[in-house]
C-alpha cells in the first residue's frame, strides 16, 4: 500500500521502513519535525538531523538563561520608573498622594480595616444574642467599638479611591456617580450606629435586638447598591 | 433465562438519601447565590443530618450502601477502565469500582463542604454559620472564602458524576439511571440478592435519628 508518504534516504539506508508511530525508537521522538502522510496520527517521517549532543543542549538553556534574566530585568526596571522609583510593586494610582495624608492604597486599606471591625464587632453582638446568657459588657463594648471606628465615614471614600485605582477594592464606582445618595446612607448608618450603642449603654437586653436589625438594614442598604457582590 | 426479572439494587433509604442530596445541594447553592442566608444556614444543617444519615447506612445499612465496599485497589479500578475502554462492560451489582471511588470522592467534598459552612462568617458578621461563635471573626472570614471557592471542586465532581452517567447510557448502553429511581434493574447475570428484609427498618430509623440529633448537638454547642 502506497500512502502517498516517502522515507527519507537516511531511513532507506538504515533499512528501518518507519510507517508508524511506533516504529519510532523513544530517543528518535523528539527530532519529528515533519508529517509527509496522509491525514492520521500514525504516518511519521523521521527528520534527518543529527540528535542534538550534551553541549548544544547546554549551550541552548545557558543562552535560554539569559533571555529570561533579560526579560525579568526590563520589567522589574519598568516596574520601578513607574512607581518613581519607590520599589515597590504598586500602581502610579495606588500610590497618589492624597489630601489625608494617606496614600490612595493606605486610604483603601485604612477604610477596609474599619468595616472588618465593624464586622468582628456585628459578630459578637450576634454570637452574644445567640448564646443562651448574653453578657451585657460584651455587647457594650462592641457597639462602642463600632462607633468609634465609624467617626468619620462620610471621608472614607475620597474621589480617586475606586475601583480604577488598581488596588483590590469592592467600592463600586457608582459612589462617586451618586455622591448625594452615597452620603446619604453613611449617615443614616452613622445614626443607626449611634442609637445601636446608645441601646446598648442603656442596659436593656430586650432592646438591642431591633437596634441591632436597625443598624444591621442601613448597612445592608448602601452595600446593595455600591459594594461589588461576593 | 428470564430477563424480565428484576433484581432490587438501591433500597429506599439510599434513594430518599440520594435525590434528597439533589434537591438539598441545589436549593443550598440557589440560597447562596441569592444570599438568603438564613435558609441557607437551616438547609445546610438539613445536609448535616443527611450526611450523616448517609453514614450511618455506609457502616450498618444494606449492603450496596456500605463504605467499606467503595474502597477498592487502584488496579481494580484500572483493570474495570481497560476492560471498559475495550466496551467489554460488565454491570456491577451496586457501585462500579470506579464509581465507589466518584462516590468516595463526592461525599468527602461534601463533608467538607458542609463542615466548613458551620464556621464560616459572612464580610458584614451579620450572618454565621452555627458554629461560628466557636471561631474569631478572622478565621471565620477565611473558612468563608474556603468554602466559597470549595464549592467549585464539588460541582466539578458532579458534572464528572452527571458526564459519567451519560457515558454508561448512550456509549456503555447500560442504563444506571432508572435504578437510582426504581431501585431495580434486570437480573442479567447477578446472582447477589438486597433481599428486603435485609434493609431492616430499625436501623434506618435509627440512622436518621443520629442525623436529628446532630443538628440538636450543633444547635446545643453553638
Amino acid at each position: 500500500m502506497d500512502f502517498g508518504y516517502r522515507l527519507r534516504q537516511s531511513e532507506q539506508a538504515a533499512n528501518r521502513p518507519m510507517t508508524t508511530r511506533t516504529a519510532l525508537k523513544a530517543s528518535e521522538y523528539g527530532r519529528i519535525i515533519r508529517y509527509e502522510g496522509p491525514p492520521g496520527p500514525f504516518f511519521i517521517v523521521a527528520d534527518e538531523r543529527p540528535a542534538k549532543t550534551k553541549e548544544t543542549i547546554e549551550k541552548e538553556l545557558v543562552m535560554a538563561k539569559r533571555v529570561w534574566e533579560m526579560l525579568t530585568g526590563a520589567s522589574a526596571i519598568l516596574a520601578l520608573s513607574a512607581c518613581g522609583g519607590g520599589g515597590d510593586t504598586t500602581s502610579e494610582a495606588a500610590s497618589q498622594m492624597l489630601d489625608n495624608g494617606r496614600t490612595v492604597a493606605e486610604q483603601i486599606e485604612f477604610r477596609q480595616d474599619q468595616f472588618k471591625t465593624f464586622g468582628a464587632s456585628f459578630k459578637t453582638v450576634n454570637d452574644q444574642l445567640n448564646s443562651g446568657s448574653p453578657d451585657i459588657a460584651e455587647i457594650q463594648s462592641a457597639t462602642a467599638a463600632v462607633l468609634a471606628a465609624s467617626e468619620g465615614m462620610a471621608d472614607w471614600f475620597p474621589a480617586g479611591t475606586g475601583p480604577a485605582a488598581g488596588v483590590k477594592t469592592e467600592a463600586l464606582a457608582i459612589i462617586w456617580e451618586e455622591p448625594g445618595d452615597f452620603q446619604q446612607k453613611v449617615s443614616d448608618a452613622q445614626a443607626a450606629i449611634a442609637a445601636f450603642n446608645a441601646v446598648a449603654q442603656g442596659g436593656d437586653l430586650a432592646a438591642i435586638p431591633a437596634a441591632f436589625r436597625n443598624t444591621g438594614g442601613t448597612c445592608k442598604a448602601c452595600h446593595d447598591k455600591y459594594r461589588l457582590d461576593d | 433465562m428470564s430477563n424480565s426479572e428484576k433484581v432490587l439494587v438501591w433500597d429506599w433509604s439510599l434513594r430518599v438519601f440520594h435525590w434528597a442530596l439533589v434537591i438539598l445541594v441545589a436549593a443550598l447553592w440557589w440560597t447562596a447565590e441569592q444570599g438568603l442566608m438564613s435558609w441557607h444556614r437551616q438547609l445546610g444543617l438539613a445536609m448535616v443530618a443527611l450526611l450523616v444519615f448517609r453514614m450511618a447506612l455506609g457502616v450498618f445499612g444494606p449492603k450496596t450502601a456500605r463504605l467499606d465496599k467503595l474502597v477498592v485497589s487502584p488496579t481494580r479500578i484500572i483493570s474495570y477502565l481497560r476492560a471498559m475502554w475495550t466496551r467489554q462492560h460488565a454491570p456491577s451489582f451496586g457501585h462500579t469500582p470506579l464509581g465507589g471511588f466518584s462516590v468516595l470522592a463526592m461525599l468527602l467534598a461534601l463533608i467538607v463542604q458542609t463542615g466548613s459552612g458551620l464556621f464560616a462568617i459572612d464580610v458584614d458578621g451579620l450572618d454565621s454559620g452555627p458554629l461560628a461563635s466557636l471561631v474569631s471573626f478572622d478565621t471565620g472570614r477565611s473558612v468563608a472564602d474556603f468554602h466559597e471557592t470549595s464549592f467549585n471542586v464539588l460541582l466539578g465532581l458532579i458534572i464528572l458524576h452527571l458526564i459519567a452517567i451519560a457515558v454508561y447510557v448512550l456509549i456503555l448502553k447500560d442504563n444506571i439511571l432508572k435504578p437510582m429511581i426504581t431501585g431495580h434493574r434486570p437480573r442479567g447475570t447477578f446472582s447477589e440478592q438486597l433481599a428486603s428484609a435485609q434493609v431492616r427498618l430499625w436501623i434506618v430509623a435509627l440512622a436518621a435519628l443520629s442525623g436529628f440529633f446532630s443538628i440538636a448537638a450543633i444547635n446545643w454547642i453553638g
